[in-house]
This record gives C-alpha cells, sequence and structure tokens, in this order.
C-alpha cells in the first residue's frame, strides 16, 4: 500500500462529496482501505491503517478532525480484534461496525441541527465565525421551521473562509452580514448568542477552532453573552494543551506550512479556545459520552 | 426509539380520561405543591402502565412518552411532571435492557454500546415478558423516594445551619421552612425577605417564629442592604436545569445577584424529582408569565389599557449558586450534569 | 355524579343575548360560538364552570340549536376536558324570544332542582361558582325571600369595560349586601340627580352606594326564581325581575342581594363589539387566568409566547420585515407578509395578509385574505371575507363571504354577503351606528369626527324590547326611541281603560310594566304619564275640549295621584303641561285652565305651581305669555293673599 494511494483516496472524497467534513472523510478512507487492501493478519491491518492515518494527516487539510475521528474508528472497529477466531470474520466484524460507526457520524449532524433548534429564538441575533457545516445545518434547521433571525459572518482570515458561510447563508434566505474579524468586539454588544463550529473538542473541555475563536470567546464572556459550540462527538480528540503553545503544531498548522518550516512566522490556522467559558455547552451536542470519562 | 421524530399510537380513551383530570386538577389549583404534583404525576403513570393492552417495552415507553408529550404541552411551566416522566421511561428503559442481558449499569447511547450491541439493537425486543411487575417494583421504588425526599434534605440541616448563623431566604417555601425547622437546636436567626405572594410570607414567618426561630420580615428592596451581614442564604427553587441553572421564583435573582456581589454562599434545596434536563435556551419557561393580578389589581381603569409584566420565574445562572443539597447530599453546579445523567437515559431528555 | 345528585351545582346557560349587538356577525351562528380570542363563547363558558366547581348545565339555546348540538358533540369526540366531569344538557326553543321566555320554560321542564347558577353565554370568568353559590345559600338562611344574588366586578369608574356598557347604579343594605335600590344607564347618560327613597336610609343602618360595578351577567338563583318568571308575565330580561322584585318586594315576598368579586377573580360579560375587543385583550393579558387561549382545545398549547403579549401558533408564517407590536394573536396556517404591522389584534387561522398592510384593534376570522397596502382599524371581519388592493377600513364590521373591492374606503359600516360592495353605501346609513359602537377608545383622534357615535348608543337599548313588532313599529315612528314607545303604549293603555272604564290600579301596573320594559327613568314615567292623558284620543275629537279633560283628570285621579307625589314630580307633570300645549293644537291656548282643574283636584300644590311658573318666564316660554295662564297666575296671587290676610 502505498502513502500516494491512500492521499489520493482522501483528497477524492473531499473533492466529490462536498458536503462532508474532514474527518468523516478521514474514516471512510480507513474504510475503503480496509476492504481494498487485502491481509493476511490482524498485525498487518493495524500496520496498514497506521499508515493510511499517517498519510492524510500530511494532506494539507486541517489535521485536528482527521487525527481525533481515525483515532476513534482505530478504537471501535478495532475492539474485535481478540474474541473472533478467524481473520476473515474478524474483517467482517470490523468493516460491519466500521460501516455502522460512519452511518451513526453522517447522522450527527442533522441530529446536531436539531437539538440547537431551541436555542435559535425568534428575533435573535447570532454571531458566528468562519464556516461550519454544523452551524449552517443547525440555521437551516430553524430557517424550515419558520424562525427570524439575523445572522452576523465573519470574515475570518486568512482563508476568508466567512465568505462563503455568508454566501449560503443568503442564498437559504436568511438575513446575513459580513463583518470584518476586527469588528467582532464591536458587533459583539448587538448579538444575543454566539454560536460557532469546532474542529476538535480536547479533554480539557476547550475547542481547537479557526484563528480568531479564542479572541471572539472572550469577547461574547466580557460581555456575558452565551457561546454555543455544535460539533460533533468524533471531534472529541485525547489532547489535553495547558495554553496555546501546547497545541501540537500539526494541528495549528497545515502540513504545507511545516513542510516549508516556516511556521515561526506564518499566523497558525487553528486557535484553542480555552475552556473558561461555557463548556458545559460542549457536552450538550455530544451524542455519544464515550470520551467524558 | 429516538426522541424527535416517530409517531406514538394514540393512548386509549380512559388513559386520555384521566391525564386530562389530572391536567384540571393542576390547572385548576386543586393539585398544588411540587411534591404532590410528583407523586401524582407517578400515580397516573402507574395507572396508565397497568391498564396498558400490551406490555412490551416499546409499547410501554410509547405509552409512557405519548402521556409525557400530554402533559408538557399542556402544562410547559410544570417541569417535574415531565421529570417524572423521564423518570419512569428510565425504569421501563432499565428493565428492558436486563431482560436483554445488557448491562445497565452504564446507560446512554454510547459509541461503545452503539458498536457492540449493534445487532441486538436492530434485532426486535423479545416482547412476551411481562414487564409491568418490575417495573412496579421502579414506581414503588420512586413513590418511596419522592416521599422520603424532604426528610432526606431535611436530615442534612444540622451540617449546613450553625447556631447564631444569620440565614436568608426568599419567599415561602414549605421546604425551607421544614429545612430551617430541622436545624433542631442549632437555632438560626433567619431574614425572610418577601416574595411576591405577601400574605405566604408573611405566613411562613408566623409558623417559623412559633417554633422558636427569630424570624424578621423584610421587604425585597431591603436585600442589597442586608446582605453584608448574612451568612447564608438558603433558597427553594421551581426546578434545577441542567449545566447547574436554577428556575425560581420571581424575584430571586436579584437576591442570589446580591448575595455573589457579597460572596454570600447560597445553598438551593433542589429534591432529585426537581432535576429537569432542560437547558437555559427555552425561551417559554424565561418569557412564561403569570397572571397579571399579581402585580396589580383589576380594580383600576388602567387594567384595560396597559400590559402588565408579570414574569413566573427567575432564571439564576450557575455560578450564583455555591451548593445543591438534594436527597443524595450536596453536589456543586458543574455536578449537575451527572446527577442528570444517572436519573434519566439521554433519550428522554427531548419527551 | 357521586350518587347525590343533590349535591350537584346545577347552571342554566342562556345561550342567546336577545339582542342584535352583535350583528351581523351573530345572526346566522349562535353567540356561543362567536370566538373571542380564537376559541368560542361556550368553551369559555363550560371550562369556568368545570373549573368552578359545577357538575351539571342546561344551555337553553334558541337560535340555531343544531350548530350548538353539533358543537358539543364534537366537543365531546375531542375529548374536551370538560366533557369527563360535567353534565350537558341542550335544551331549546325556537319560540322563546325574551330571557323571560327561557326562564318560564325552564321552569315548565322542571329540571332545575334547588339553587342555582344562571349566566349567559357572554360571560368570561374564572370565579369559584360553588363557593358563590354557597355563599347565597347562607343569605337564603337568614333570609327565607332571597332570590337572587348578583355578582359583579368593581373595577375602576372610568374603566372602559363601564364605560361601554350600560352602567348600574346601587344602593343596597352595607350589611347584609341587599339590593334596595337598581338603576340601569345607558353609555353616555347626562343624568347627574339620582334620587333614593328616605325609607331606605332610614330602615338601614348603612347604605352603600355603587356606580363602579361591573355587570358580570352571572346570577345566583334560588329555586323560587323560575316560578317567579312563570308568575309575572312581564319579566322579559333580568333587569325586569330585578325591578319587579324590588318594587313589589313584599307582594312578591322575594329580595336580591348582590355580592363583589374579590381581588383575582375576574368576571365580564360580551356585550357588545367595544365590550369584545377588551375581552379579548383582557384574555391575552391572562387577566382570566387560568383560562386562556388554550381553553376548549385539550390545553393543548401550541402557542408560542413572543414577549409583548404577542401569540403566535407555531405553523404560522411571519415574514422577516413584519412587525407585530402588541397583543397579536394569530392562528394556524396564517400567512403574514413582508412590512405588514399588527398591532392589539386576533387573527384566525388559513388567514393571508398582504404587504404593507397595517392592522390595528381588529378582529380577523378564519380564511380571510387582505391584499397589499390595506389599512384596516377597529373592524371585525368575518371567515372567508377578501379584502382587495388598498382598501381603507374604519370601525367596519363584515360578514362571512363578503368581499371588498380595490381602493374602497369604509368608515362605521356593516357589509354583509348579500350586499357585496357598490350597495353598501346606503346601507351605511341604517346601520353605520353599530360599526361606530364599535370604535376603540385606546385607537386615538378619529373617533370624535363621526357622527352619532355618542346618540346612537341608544339603539341597543331598544333591543330589549325584542318582539318584531315593536320593532317594525319603531320603524315607522319618526324617532325611534324606546321613550316614544313608551309614549304610546302608555297612551294606548289609557285610551282603552278610559273607554272600558277599568279599575286605575290596573293601569298602574300596566304602566309599570312598560316602563321596565324600556328601561324609562322615573321623573320620565311622570312627565310620559301626564303627556298621555293629554294626548287621549279621546280629546282630540272632543267638541269641548275643557270638559273632556276635567271628566279625564276626574278618572284617572288615581293614576296621577301615584306618579305625582314629591315636588320634582310636580314640576315633571307640570313641564309635560307645557309640552303638551305647545304641542297638541286642540289644548292650544288653554294652559291656565288645564293648571286650574290640575290645582282644584290637588295634584299640583301652589309653591310648585309658582316656582314653575317663573322657570317658564326666565326661560322665555311661549306660554308663558298665553292669556290663560296669565289669568290664572294672577288669580292665584290673588287667592294666595286673600288666604293669608284671611290668616
Amino acid at each position: 500500500m502505498k502513502k500516494e494511494e491512500v492521499q489520493e483516496i482522501f483528497l477524492k472524497i473531499l473533492r466529490e462529496e462536498e458536503d462532508v467534513s474532514v474527518g468523516v472523510a478521514a474514516i471512510k478512507t480507513l474504510l475503503t482501505v480496509i476492504e481494498n487492501y487485502k491481509v493476511a493478519t490482524v498485525r498487518e491491518l493495524d500496520l496498514n491503517l497506521q499508515l493510511a492515518v499517517d498519510a492524510m494527516r500530511h494532506c494539507d487539510q486541517p489535521v485536528t478532525a482527521i487525527s481525533s475521528g481515525c483515532e476513534l474508528f482505530m478504537r471501535f472497529i478495532t475492539f474485535a480484534k481478540l474474541d473472533v477466531k478467524s481473520f476473515e470474520e474478524c474483517e467482517q466484524i470490523m468493516l460491519q461496525r466500521g460501516r455502522i460507526f460512519l452511518d451513526t457520524l453522517l447522522e450527527a449532524r442533522g441530529k446536531v441541527a436539531k437539538q440547537s433548534l431551541p436555542f435559535i429564538s425568534d428575533g435573535c441575533k447570532i454571531l458566528t465565525h468562519s464556516r461550519s457545516r454544523v452551524v449552517l445545518a443547525a440555521m437551516l434547521e430553524a430557517v424550515k421551521a419558520n424562525k427570524r433571525f439575523q445572522v452576523f459572518v465573519t470574515y475570518s482570515s486568512p482563508d476568508n473562509s466567512g465568505k462563503r458561510m455568508h454566501k449560503e447563508l443568503v442564498a437559504a434566505g436568511i438575513e446575513a452580514t459580513l463583518i470584518l474579524d476586527s469588528a467582532v468586539g464591536y458587533i459583539m454588544e448587538q448579538v444575543d448568542i454566539v454560536m460557532i463550529g469546532a474542529e476538535g473538542i480536547t479533554e480539557s473541555g476547550g475547542i481547537i477552532n479557526k484563528i480568531g475563536t479564542y479572541c471572539l470567546a472572550m469577547s461574547a464572556s466580557e460581555l456575558k453573552r452565551p457561546v454555543y459550540v455544535l460539533t460533533e462527538s468524533f471531534k472529541f480528540s485525547r489532547i489535553y494543551p495547558l495554553n496555546q503553545q501546547d497545541i501540537p503544531i500539526e494541528f495549528k498548522y497545515l502540513s504545507s506550512v511545516i513542510a516549508s518550516g516556516g511556521f515561526g512566522e506564518a499566523t497558525p490556522f487553528s486557535g484553542l479556545y480555552t475552556p473558561c467559558i461555557h463548556y458545559s455547552t460542549l457536552y450538550r451536542f455530544g451524542h455519544f459520552d464515550t470520551f467524558r470519562r | 426509539m429516538s426522541p424527535l421524530e416517530g409517531n406514538l399510537q394514540d393512548l386509549d380513551e380512559k388513559s386520555i380520561e384521566n391525564i386530562v383530570k389530572f391536567v384540571s386538577d393542576i390547572r385548576t389549583g386543586k393539585l398544588q405543591g411540587s411534591n404532590k404534583i410528583a407523586v401524582a404525576t407517578v400515580t397516573l403513570l402507574e395507572q396508565i402502565i397497568t391498564d396498558a393492552s400490551n406490555t412490551s417495552a416499546l409499547f410501554l415507553v410509547n405509552a409512557v412518552r405519548a402521556t409525557g408529550r400530554r402533559i408538557t404541552k399542556a402544562l410547559p411551566h410544570e417541569l417535574i411532571a415531565a421529570n417524572m416522566v423521564r423518570r419512569v421511561l428510565r425504569a421501563i428503559r432499565d428493565e428492558q435492557r436486563a431482560l436483554a442481558n445488557q448491562s445497565s449499569e452504564y446507560s446512554g447511547d454510547s459509541l461503545q454500546r452503539l458498536v457492540l450491541a449493534a445487532p441486538s439493537r436492530r434485532a426486535t425486543l423479545p416482547s412476551h415478558h411481562d414487564l409491568r411487575e418490575p417495573i412496579r417494583d421502579h414506581i414503588a421504588e420512586l413513590l418511596g423516594e419522592l416521599e422520603a425526599s424532604t426528610s432526606a434534605i431535611c436530615g442534612q440541616a444540622k451540617e449546613h445551619i450553625h447556631t447564631d448563623e444569620l440565614i436568608l431566604t426568599y419567599g415561602s417555601s414549605n421546604l425551607v421552612e421544614k429545612f430551617l425547622k430541622a436545624s433542631g437546636t442549632n437555632k438560626p436567626k433567619l431574614l425572610l425577605v418577601e416574595g411576591p405572594q405577601h400574605s405566604e410570607s408573611a405566613a411562613m414567618a408566623t409558623r417559623l417564629s412559633s417554633q422558636g426561630v427569630s424570624v424578621t420580615l423584610v421587604n425585597g428592596a431591603a436585600v442589597g442592604a442586608l446582605m453584608p451581614r448574612v451568612n447564608k442564604v438558603v433558597i427553594g427553587v421551581r426546578s434545577t436545569l441542567a449545566g447547574g441553572a436554577v428556575l425560581g421564583e420571581a424575584g430571586l435573582l436579584a437576591v442570589t445577584t446580591a448575595a455573589r456581589h457579597y460572596s454570600v454562599p447560597v445553598v438551593v434545596l433542589s429534591p432529585l424529582y426537581k432535576l429537569s434536563p432542560l437547558h437555559s435556551c427555552d425561551h417559554t419557561h424565561f418569557n412564561a408569565l403569570a397572571p397579571p393580578y399579581t402585580a396589580m389589581p383589576y380594580m383600576s381603569g388602567e387594567s384595560a389599557l396597559t400590559q402588565v409584566y408579570a414574569p413566573m420565574c427567575d432564571f439564576v445562572p450557575p455560578d450564583h449558586v455555591t451548593l445543591f443539597i438534594t436527597n443524595l447530599g450536596g453536589s456543586s453546579p458543574s455536578y449537575i450534569y451527572r446527577l442528570l445523567s444517572e436519573l434519566y437515559d439521554p433519550n428522554d431528555y427531548q419527551i | 355524579m357521586e350518587g347525590e345528585k343533590e349535591n350537584v351545582v346545577q347552571a342554566v346557560v342562556i345561550m342567546d343575548l336577545f339582542n342584535n349587538n352583535l350583528n351581523p356577525i351573530c345572526t346566522e351562528n349562535p353567540v356561543g360560538l362567536l370566538p373571542v380570542a380564537g376559541v368560542p363563547l361556550i368553551d369559555y363558558v363550560l371550562e369556568s364552570l368545570v373549573a368552578g366547581g359545577v357538575g351539571e348545565v342546561i344551555l337553553f339555546s334558541c337560535q340555531e340549536p343544531t350548530k350548538v348540538r353539533e358543537h358539543i358533540k364534537k366537543c365531546k369526540q375531542d375529548m374536551v376536558p370538560w366533557t369527563f366531569s360535567l353534565d350537558v344538557q341542550i335544551l331549546s326553543s325556537e319560540t322563546c324570544e325574551t330571557m323571560g321566555d327561557v326562564m318560564r320554560e325552564i321552569d315548565a321542564a322542571g329540571l332545575v332542582r334547588g339553587y342555582f347558577i344562571l349566566l349567559g353565554v357572554n360571560t368570561i370568568t374564572n370565579v369559584n361558582f360553588a363557593a358563590l353559590l354557597d355563599q347565597h345559600k347562607q343569605i337564603c338562611k337568614k333570609d327565607k325571600g332571597a332570590a337572587m344574588t348578583l355578582v359583579y366586578k368593581e373595577v375602576a369608574w372610568d374603566h372602559p369595560l363601564i364605560s361601554n356598557n350600560k352602567s348600574v347604579f346601587l344602593a343596597a343594605d352595607g350589611n347584609t349586601k341587599k339590593i334596595l335600590l337598581y338603576n340601569t344607564y345607558k353609555p353616555k347618560c347626562k343624568d347627574t340627580t339620582v334620587s333614593l327613597p328616605l325609607e331606605s336610609v332610614l330602615h338601614h343602618s348603612e347604605v352603600k352606594l355603587h356606580h363602579n360595578l361591573l355587570d358580570t351577567n352571572i346570577a345566583l338563583c334560588s329555586p323560587s326564581v323560575p316560578p317567579l318568571f312563570s308568575d309575572n308575565f312581564d319579566f322579559q330580561n333580568r333587569n325586569d325581575f330585578i325591578h319587579g322584585i324590588l318594587i313589589n318586594e313584599d307582594i312578591l315576598a322575594s329580595s336580591l342581594y348582590y355580592t363583589k368579586l374579590k381581588g383575582n377573580q375576574y368576571a365580564s360579560a360580551v356585550t357588545n363589539w367595544k365590550t369584545y375587543h377588551i375581552i379579548s385583550l383582557d384574555i391575552l393579558h391572562r387577566w382570566v387566568h387560568p383560562l386562556s387561549i388554550e381553553s376548549g382545545s385539550f390545553y393543548q398549547n401550541s402557542y408560542t409566547f413572543m414577549g409583548k403579549h404577542n401569540y403566535i401558533k407555531t405553523s404560522s408564517v411571519l415574514s422577516r420585515s413584519c412587525t407585530l407590536q402588541e397583543d397579536v394573536l394569530i392562528g394556524s396556517n396564517t400567512q403574514i407578509s413582508d412590512m405588514a404591522s399588527l398591532t392589539k389584534t386576533i387573527i384566525g387561522n388559513n388567514s393571508h395578509i398582504g404587504k404593507n398592510v397595517i392592522i390595528q384593534g381588529s378582529h380577523i376570522m378564519n380564511n380571510v385574505v387582505i391584499k397589499d397596502n390595506c389599512k384596516i382599524t377597529n373592524s371585525f371581519i368575518d371567515c372567508d371575507c377578501i379584502i382587495d388592493e388598498n382598501s381603507i377600513l374604519d370601525g367596519v364590521i363584515i360578514g362571512s363571504g363578503a368581499k371588498v373591492n380595490e381602493d374602497t374606503k369604509l368608515k362605521g359600516n356593516i357589509i354583509e354577503k348579500q350586499q357585496v360592495n357598490r350597495t353598501e353605501k346606503g346601507l351605511s346609513k341604517s346601520t353605520s351606528e353599530s360599526g361606530t359602537e364599535w370604535e376603540n377608545e385606546s385607537s386615538g383622534d378619529g373617533d370624535e369626527e363621526f357622527i352619532g357615535f355618542e346618540k346612537q348608543w341608544t339603539d341597543s337599548e331598544s333591543c330589549y324590547s325584542s318582539d318584531s313588532s315593536a320593532e317594525s313599529s319603531l320603524a315607522d315612528s319618526p324617532v325611534p326611541d324606546d321613550t316614544n314607545i313608551f309614549l304610546q303604549e302608555v297612551i294606548d293603555s289609557l285610551a282603552r281603560g278610559y273607554e272600558e272604564k277599568l279599575k286605575c290600579d290596573y293601569l298602574i301596573l300596566e304602566i309599570n310594566s312598560s316602563r321596565y320594559a324600556y328601561n324609562i327613568q322615573l321623573h320620565e314615567v311622570n312627565f310620559y304619564v301626564v303627556r298621555a292623558i293629554l294626548s287621549l284620543p279621546t280629546l282630540v275629537d272632543s267638541k269641548n275640549v275643557l270638559v273632556t279633560v276635567r271628566d279625564v283628570f276626574k278618572f284617572f285621579h288615581p293614576v296621577l295621584v301615584n306618579y305625582i307625589k314629591t315636588k320634582s314630580s310636580i314640576l315633571d307633570c307640570l313641564r309635560a303641561v307645557e309640552d303638551s300645549c305647545l304641542k297638541n293644537d286642540w289644548l292650544n291656548g288653554k294652559a291656565g285652565q288645564i293648571i286650574h282643574l290640575l290645582y282644584n283636584a290637588d295634584v299640583v300644590d301652589e309653591d310648585s305651581l309658582l316656582a314653575w311658573y317663573e322657570d317658564l318666564k326666565t326661560d322665555e316660554s311661549e306660554i308663558a305669555q298665553q292669556k290663560s295662564l296669565v289669568n290664572f297666575f294672577e288669580w292665584l296671587n290673588e287667592a294666595s293673599e286673600e288666604s293669608e290676610e284671611s290668616e
């Protein structure tokens, strides 16, 4: 099995399925790996999977979701290793579990959107950061439920992903305003709630998200605006960062930046949102409690 | 059995009649007091389970859930009734799991269980067993807990109330009254702040002082001035929410804000049946209005021309609360979510 | 319910108002089905009865009883809460035309077992009926004759529910709450005096006078009430009953009491469109708690509260830019388009409100389409109406299925389906008065412009006469006024009495009953009786008027003495003479002689005459210059001087 082949599969999934998040794409890739690369022993399979995970981490995609998703997947489908006799049987069970796992993950976004419906009240103003598929799904769900609300979206430099979010919101008939990243503090006093997505959840209860989130959250905390983080539960990561510096470098920078060695000066892609604010809200949206204890 | 979708079968006529009677009793005020409402709800559910034509877990869960939906729709502000429905649902689920030989100690839709138990979950459950007998045991247990909850909380009074402490409480509450009486020889001094129902507060003050507690009845406006001298604030609540926030009588927030400002510990007496898996987002509860005559008599000519806002309850954020005292002992606000997941099945958070 | 039928509290609900205040909406449909804040009146009534501890209800329906029956049947199918604990009987009789008829019917049917509660279907309340009835029973223990306790809600005198209703003046014993005097006034009544009999003050240590009571249309009745109605055929409605009992307290051996509702209890009655609007808002404001907009729908609360007392059904669609200012209720599947602005408005199900529509203080029922740029103020629009673009409606009541064309401007009209559009101009004249009743106090300055808003209020009074013949004759008479009808009736009965030489006592009774039927004040009665005597047809035909007048006065002496007793009544009498002499040709120039006759008959006294004469002079009345009158007063002065001298 080649590293490039895995990367090819992974990127293809990302390209073809617009709506899929990086974490889910990674899990899909792993499933394909089990199916396509026939091996004879559990050990080989394990090695294969680890190779695949490593390959995906170097695809110039945000790593946080990939690593947490893959970790979860590895952990659960490989539970079966010891208690079944033949390897074929074992492989079959793994595949079956993997699919169930994937199905549940795919349902998760819709569930989160539904669960977050009561948080969007009629006539409220929401501030969101960057582009998050879950937040978008939640807002679309709210529109379906005849709710009237107004959204402020940050540009979210450096990649200006907020622009795309804004476009999608407007297309759905939601009243949305694009604001500068630096206008977060200004706009905060007008908004009722802050609603953001997350790339990963740390064990300490913080979230890892697009750069600027920390600033946004501090501003919200100062003005006592509730911050709701919408996230699927496969994003729970087994890291416990103590401060911003402590976050693994590959979580903060795209692999291309790391490869070029220039991350000393470059803006980190992701930042840690420390657990000081509303960290109970994190659990609210987790559907699977596994990681909590 | 997803909580969000799924059509429930309709209840039979007799059950509906029972529900309607129950709802009417509460609405017309024949049934009052949180404990009584809790007991009545459980009794109602027991009746419905006993009358159920089919005894499979699925059927029972659906019947109880349908009842719960009707009750919550008719009484959106009676969170306790909904809590009791969740407790009974949990009992049924536990029984079902015990039957299916699954470990019931760990509840919730965890990934692990999802994966491991996948085949049995999708398969149809064995439905021939009569689940009603064990469920009835659960319900009896629950009723016992409801009955004992007041005394269990009052039993802890001596730990929290010490001699010559200056205790402040807000409005009248049976539980607080019993709690203070139970402090026994540690006679505290009490400042009773008048709630929206002045007469009830006054009546509570009279009863307490006849029991030998030294009570001073003060106006709500005096809270800020008195708070620096207070040793402890003890309050009863309407409901405890997920995340450790509290829904209390209107005006409570002013008291707890003052307490927080002067760093006076706030002790909330909350029996387990008041624990509700509701989040602070549900505006139906925070916007709910009490009848306007609590604020202003209809007598006045203005009553027809003005809009009167008399909020039904106040939302107190978790950081205002120091300690919850439940049947099981004291717990901090950040621990409430754990109690919730022990009491209820996450599937039932939304009925 | 519990086997002991005796203990079940009975209530009688009269399903009709027997007037046309709520026309044209309630001409085809029973009043009970008129929705108030989205819920039919009958549902409120039944739920409040259940909550108030009533176990058995008799619904008496005169108008469209089948619809009422269907509604009750449907409620039972839907398992509406009250159906479980309430025994509902529906009686109907198409022939009943007044409340009195209904009571007689009930008496004949013998359905009422003992003490019972009598209320109209228009009452909205949250009182505890059982407790009130117990209170009445306590009163009955002390006073065997206690027939009825009237239930009132005390409100501020400037409360809109008082100023838009017939207001009540009540004098009662302060200790026993026994009613001594009961007057009702038309709205905007200019009366400034109240006469209270001296004995009522002398015989009671404490007399309470109330002018700020709101009639709740609830009465707690003793078993003697239906027979009393049966015995007195002239009791047409509750007011007749009250007046009758008060006047003939000794003869009927019955007395009346009243009770005021305490603090939190709410009760009011929908009597016209204005009170309808006020009560709708009261319900939205939760004054009637626990009764609410969820009543009757199995308590299934599908409304979302949006602050500012705005409630919407979750299935309704609000556009992003519409504004709900305050007190708005929107039913299911209703659409509100862009830039629409709603205030104090109730909208039913499946309606569509167009763009830039402004609606204020209006009630819009189901399936109504209001197109863009309309402006609707203080109106009632029944089901299935279509209002086209750019219409401006103000104080309009639109019956079901009507259509209003583009660019229509309407003010105070009533539109029904038959007279679609175009013709409504002619219509507006005859009916505008009811439309203007709709005007809402709070809605600002437009009100004063309305012609006749004040005076045409009286029209609703005539409804109490209720029998159709009276109404048709009413249309012909120049001034369709109660007092004119009253006068005519008095003339008729006096003429008949004179011809047939009836006993004057009977005539007095007849006059009294007419008086109550038209709700005529005492001083007016005095006036009109004298006028009637001077307008008898015998006088018109008579050759020698004065001789006939003397005979007439002689014959009617008991009648005159009965009414003309006090100083003020004498003045009434003299004014009547003045009026008659001016209006009736046959008495032209004979004022002095007539006054003389009255003086001789001891009906009028000297002092009053002189006072009256002074008044005449200062008012420069025509007859003050009449020769006969001048002569008479010269004679009177001489006579009095003589008598003084003789002393």
